[in-house]
């Protein structure tokens, strides 16, 4: 009879039964936690478009500069290739004798690859994918990896488990345990892994002299490579300032392990950091690796708080299209957009009906965000399938469903060419020359200012 | 007086079986264990060397290496905090050198102004040319004290104020650098630096490491000095081939400041 039992009978516990008890009761639930349902997974979700988006960030940054960096001539050295190593041959394949001249096809793989997860081509095997991409782009450049890049590929791989399609699932079978229980153990060791680095960072810090007598930040910041004229003047000033940086600093990498696992101390640690990740990114100037400290965080944010970020982010309102199937060209290049657009977000209605505007694009309420104060564009002979609280005709209706594209966002200063061209208002003049009508009158209302917006 | 132990409560039978499993607990079970079994790992990789460390090294390296990698210094136990600057010289055909000139200047410049581009990274990229030389330095330094002090039969000098490096300076380790390939890497450095500034006119190249210390923080507003102190190593020449190609952007950046610096 354990202790539980005899709480269930009323009779008290023997003190070490009853402690026992309890611990077994944790350990129980503990282990249910890895496997009753999918935990926090809008946190996961959330990480992993901020993630993938440094990732995107950190190699576009370094493209001006790819042939200096990445090519087989750079002035770099780098890890011998070991055709004995599968390892090699999968992860450092860039590496690899006849493959050095190809490194604008590593680099070009990552960049297609994190584009592709971001704009919802979403997987584990994606994930996978933009692993190995990295760190074959990695290998390339060895001495410009710093700890935001060793944390990345750490956190990358441990992404791998995650499921963060952002579905909160429900186990029902022991296939379902299985596979929450490896997405969650995904989450639980990206957590560990940010603790562990603020604690090895803490401890080695304490047996640096310099730390202990508050004097490191003075010293970092008279180095040119991690430091600004601005920084350095600032701290021969006024040395308290670096004195205070520093066992701050000191501080902050040790209660971090602690204070970031409770909910009340949590904002407070995650603010101090996030404030000393971003003087680390712009003081120090070292931008990518203070930017993912910062994002990193993001797996410590509770579920209701990403989730909230997550619904900002992506409430779309859905867009209902009417094109007239007598406008040349016009149909077929609307159909070619709306596939392209996310799914759902865009209906599509041929109209043969004489007297409808050739495009309309109109928003539907159902899925926007309620909002009080926004303006409604009122409009006159709206056909039937199109009704929503904005509407836009002609040119910025195709900008709109232009807009609407992910697909097309590389192409961004055509959107803004586009949006340049109607802002002066040669939209509709170019709208006509493009997508006349092929034999029918067309619908005057259509150039009424009234209707467009 | 014993207690009379009632037989366990079960449940009735046609009751629905509330939470998971036994298989369910076992696969949370061996899911906990394989995460303590990587937090171990990583705290034996990651702790100064003790009794486990030392009888479980092999294990511990075969199953971080590859995949676990972790480097958490952060600037500790001691920051980096000296400048490492690479001039580079240029040698024409006529035989004259231009003067020193840092090709990075102007990166430099820019990286201080926008803080938010790539050229951070490539600052990092330059600066692991130079931090490689001196640390191959410092050590051959470190060797060459050690081999002294054999010779005379005597211990390592204790280093007081330099006393110990003035007896193995910078300049005196360069020729056993010779085959090392932070040397190697900074002499590249050089060719294509002067290779963009005077094209096939340049027969030779020449790079010194100039690491440059603060002031100690007791002496930060004297402004007899601007540094602490500065070691200075210059390479020797290294010539210039004809048919090595020309074609570093690095090169292009320090093309302008070399030629205004050559300029009479």
């Amino acid at each position: 009879m354990n202790a539980n039992d005899r709480l269930l009978e009323g009779r008290p516990p023997t003190p070490v039964g009853a402690h026992l008890g309890l611990a077994t009761e944790r350990l129980r639930r503990g282990l249910d936690w890895f496997t009753e349902a999918e935990r926090s997974p809008s946190t996961k979700r959330l990480f992993r478009n901020l993630f993938f988006a440094w990732l995107l960030l950190h190699t576009l940054l370094l493209l001006p500069f790819a042939r200096e960096i990445f090519a087989p001539d750079s002035l770099v050295i780098r890890e011998p290739f070991d055709a004995s190593s599968l390892v090699h041959w999968v992860f450092r394949l860039s590496l690899a004798p006849g493959f050095e001249g190809f490194y604008t096809v590593f680099v070009v793989v990552q960049v297609g690859l994190l584009c592709a997860a971001l704009t919802g081509v979403t997987s584990r095997l994606v994930t996978l994918l933009i692993y190995v991409a990295t760190l074959n782009v990695n290998a390339m450049a060895p001495s410009l990896l710093d700890g935001g890049n060793n944390l990345s590929e750490l956190l990358l791989l441990y992404l791998v488990l995650v499921d963060t399609s952002g579905h909160h699932r429900i186990a029902r079978t022991d296939w379902d345990r299985l596979r929450i229980a490896v997405s969650n153990a995904g989450l639980v060791l990206m957590r560990l892994q940010v603790v562990i680095v603020y604690l090895t960072a803490g401890m080695l810090k304490l047996n640096g002299e310099l730390w202990q007598r508050g004097m490191a930040l003075y010293y970092i910041l008279q180095a040119d490579a991690f430091s600004h004229p601005w920084m350095n003047e600032i701290v021969t000033r006024w040395p308290w300032v670096g004195m205070i940086g520093t066992y701050t600093t000191l501080a902050f990498q040790w209660l971090f392990p602690t204070m970031v696992w409770f909910r009340r101390t949590r904002p407070w640690i995650l603010t101090l950091g996030v404030m000393l990740h971003l003087g680390i990114a712009f003081g120090m100037g070292l931008l990518t690796f203070g930017l993912i400290m910062c994002l990193v965080y993001v797996l410590f944010l509770e579920e209701r708080t990403t989730a909230r970020v997550l619904a900002w982010l992506g409430a779309v309102p859905r867009l209902e299209v009417t094109v007239r199937g007598d406008a040349r060209r016009l149909p077929g290049l609307v159909a070619a957009l709306a596939r392209l657009a996310p799914a759902d977000s865009v209906r599509l209605t041929v109209t043969a009906d004489p007297q409808a505007p050739r495009l309309l694009v109109g928003e539907s309420p159902a899925l926007r965000r309620p909002s009080e104060d926004e303006p409604v564009a009122q409009g006159d002979a709206v056909p039937a399938s199109v009704s929503g609280e904005h509407r836009w005709c002609g040119a910025a209706a195709l900008l709109r469903l232009t807009a609407r594209c992910r697909w097309t966002w590389p192409f961004f200063p055509l959107h803004l060419s586009l949006a340049l061209v109607w802002y002066l208002g040669l939209g509709g003049r170019l709208f006509d020359l493009a997508f006349p009508i092929v034999a029918a009158v067309e619908d005057a209302r259509e150039h009424s200012p009234a209707a467009v917006r | 007086m014993e207690e009379r132990r009632d037989p366990k409560p079960t449940a009735p039978a046609d009751e629905p079986r509330k939470g998971p499993c036994s298989l369910a607990r076992g696969i949370g079970a061996g899911v906990a264990i394989l995460i303590g079994v990587h937090v171990l790992m990583t705290a034996i990789y990651l702790g100064p060397p003790n009794l486990a460390k030392l009888s479980l090294q092999e294990v511990v390296a075969a199953y971080m290496e590859p995949f676990f990698r972790q480097r958490w210094h952060l600037f500790s136990p001691m920051p980096a905090f000296d400048s490492v600057k690479l001039p580079v010289r240029c040698r024409s055909a006529s035989g004259e050198w231009t003067p020193w000139a840092d090709p990075l200047e102007d990166l430099y410049r820019q990286h201080y102004r926008f803080r938010v581009l790539g050229h951070g990274k490539l600052v990092q990229f330059y600066h692991s040319i130079g931090s490689d030389l001196r640390e191959s330095v410092v050590a051959a330094q470190e060797s060459c004290r050690q081999s002294r002090a054999e010779a005379e039969g005597g211990e390592m000098p204790v280093e007081t104020d330099g006393e110990s490096a003035a007896q193995c300076t910078g300049r005196d380790v360069v020729p056993l650098l010779v085959s090392e390939p932070s040397v190697e890497l900074a002499q590249r450095y050089a060719v294509r630096a002067c290779r963009a500034n005077g094209g096939d006119s340049v027969v030779a190249a020449q790079v010194k490491l100039l690491d440059f210390l603060p002031k100690p923080f007791s002496k930060r507003h004297d402004e007899s000095a601007v540094w602490g102190s500065v070691m200075e190593v210059p390479l020797p020449p290294i010539e210039v081939a004809p048919a090595e190609s020309s074609t570093a952007s690095l090169g292009e950046r320090a093309a302008g400041l070399l030629l205004a610096e050559a300029a009479p």
